[in-house]
């Protein structure tokens, strides 16, 4: 049976490199799910959840963004901007960039430009805290998250 | 005697200087190690985005600003990314010797965006134009530090004033190995159409089942993903001339080291040969004395 030869990259570090069966990710028009034999596809992310599905199991992996590349060899690349596997994120840590982008939400309304940059970080770090809480009881052991978003 | 005083203050200056060199090798074998691991964990990220790149614009006809060329437009911009400080053997000096294999087309002006220090004093002392001066943090490059260095050669690439744009910096090979390089960054195209050319058939072939499907439309991906790409391949550059930058001074701190060792042992060696000089010399004349008693 056909596999997807699966990279996730981000500036960092690469975080996954294996045979997938299907693969689950947030894009700008929608939740997409890739098959094997997928047509060459480019897409954006947008920060969510992604669902990468192998013969041994799930991984849930969170992305801040970035882009889906499906091409004719039939790998697939997501060059992300920043991305953390579900137990890596520090949950007190997101929680705590929740309440900082709400509170600067309220202050900075005055600059547009600033505005559209803590509505971002706020919805990464909900999105972060969302994939984090649906896999709380998967988590074994608390693994110190490597604080990949700054405020 | 006097001779030996001087040699023993010698050998206290020098093993003096081995300490001072001996820690700054240490240190910069702990940011080398650093700053190799974030070159060689960073390249797959650019490697790919570079790839994607280049396959994206082998097909699209989209006339997005940043894909444009410009011939008409009389500067080429490079932007030099050197180290902070000194103490790091030649890869300086080589790295503005590259930049002679730019200014061979006589038409067209090199314009320097310097990123490091030592660029700058270099450059400026040469005589050459810079036209904008990035200054570059001690600590480790973050991509947000990028940002506006990007935004900067884009821009005067979308408003027509550079027909291309270099990136000139020292690749990291290995730890003793790290040469300067060259690499376009932008129009996209010409490297492309290299490339193709020596596989063509590959390439027209492929034409017609290679198209790659857009979500949403091209524009639209494009438009976040060419600054992405220009910030990933400045970065990578600067992540590699960082790496070069601890690995050429740990390795110099190491020669130093080890030469200030054999000056020592050297010194060390004429000392000893004065003072066995000076005892046989003082025997000797004890023995005339005692027997010139006798």
């Amino acid at each position: 049976m056909a596999k997807i030869n699966f990279h996730l990259v981000t500036p960092e570090r690469t975080l996954l490199n294996k045979e997938l069966v299907s693969l689950s990710c947030p894009t700008d028009l929608g939740q997409i799910t890739i098959l094997p034999n997928h047509v060459p596809l480019v897409a954006n992310l947008v920060p969510g959840e992604l669902v990468a599905k192998s013969a041994a199991g799930e991984e849930h992996i969170h992305v801040a963004g970035g882009f889906i590349q499906v091409n004719p060899k039939g790998q697939v690349i997501v060059l992300a901007d920043a991305a953390e596997h579900d137990y890596e994120i520090d949950l007190k840590g997101a929680e705590e960039a929740v309440q900082r982008a709400k509170k600067a939400l309220t202050e900075v309304r005055a600059s547009s430009e600033e505005y559209a940059k803590v509505t971002a970080s706020l919805e990464r770090s909900l999105t972060k805290l969302h994939v984090a809480k649906r896999h709380a009881r998967r988590r074994s052991t608390g693994l110190p998250s490597e604080g990949v978003f700054k405020e | 005697m006097a001779g030996m005083r001087d040699i023993k203050r010698r050998i206290k200056s020098v093993q003096g200087t081995r300490k001072i060199t001996r820690a700054m090798q240490l240190v910069s074998a702990a940011k080398m190690r650093k700053a190799q691991y974030q070159a060689a964990s960073s390249r797959p990220y650019s490697s790919l985005a570079w790839e994607l790149i280049n396959n994206l614009t082998r097909q699209l006809e989209i006339d997005m600003p940043l894909l444009r060329t410009h011939r008409h437009a009389k500067k080429v911009g490079v932007l030099l990314i050197s180290t902070n400080r000194g103490f790091v053997g030649s890869l300086n000096v080589n790295l503005v010797g590259k930049l002679k294999e730019l200014e061979k087309n006589p038409e067209l002006i090199c314009e320097l965006v310097v990123h490091g220090q030592q660029a700058k004093t270099l450059t400026a002392r040469m005589g050459k134009v810079i036209g904008a001066d990035f200054p570059k943090l001690d600590k480790t490059t973050a991509i947000e530090d990028i940002y506006p260095l990007a935004k900067y050669l884009t821009d005067l690439y979308q408003t027509n004033q550079y027909r291309k744009i270099y990136i000139v910096y020292n690749h990291f090979y290995s730890t003793i190995s790290q040469k300067p390089e060259i690499i376009q960054l932008l129009p996209f195209s010409p490297e492309v159409v290299r490339q193709s050319k020596e596989k063509q058939e590959v390439v027209i072939s492929k034409k017609y089942g290679y198209n790659y499907q857009f979500e949403p439309e091209p524009t639209k991906v494009l438009e976040h993903l060419l600054p992405r790409i220009i910030e990933s391949q400045i970065y990578q550059a600067v992540l590699e001339s960082d790496a070069s930058e601890h690995s050429a001074r740990m390795i110099m701190m190491k020669n130093a080291t080890d030469a200030a060792g054999d000056l020592i042992d050297d010194l060390t060696l004429s000392y000893n040969q004065l003072r066995q000089n000076k005892i046989t010399t003082e025997l000797a004349e004890i023995t005339a004395g005692k027997i010139a008693l006798e």
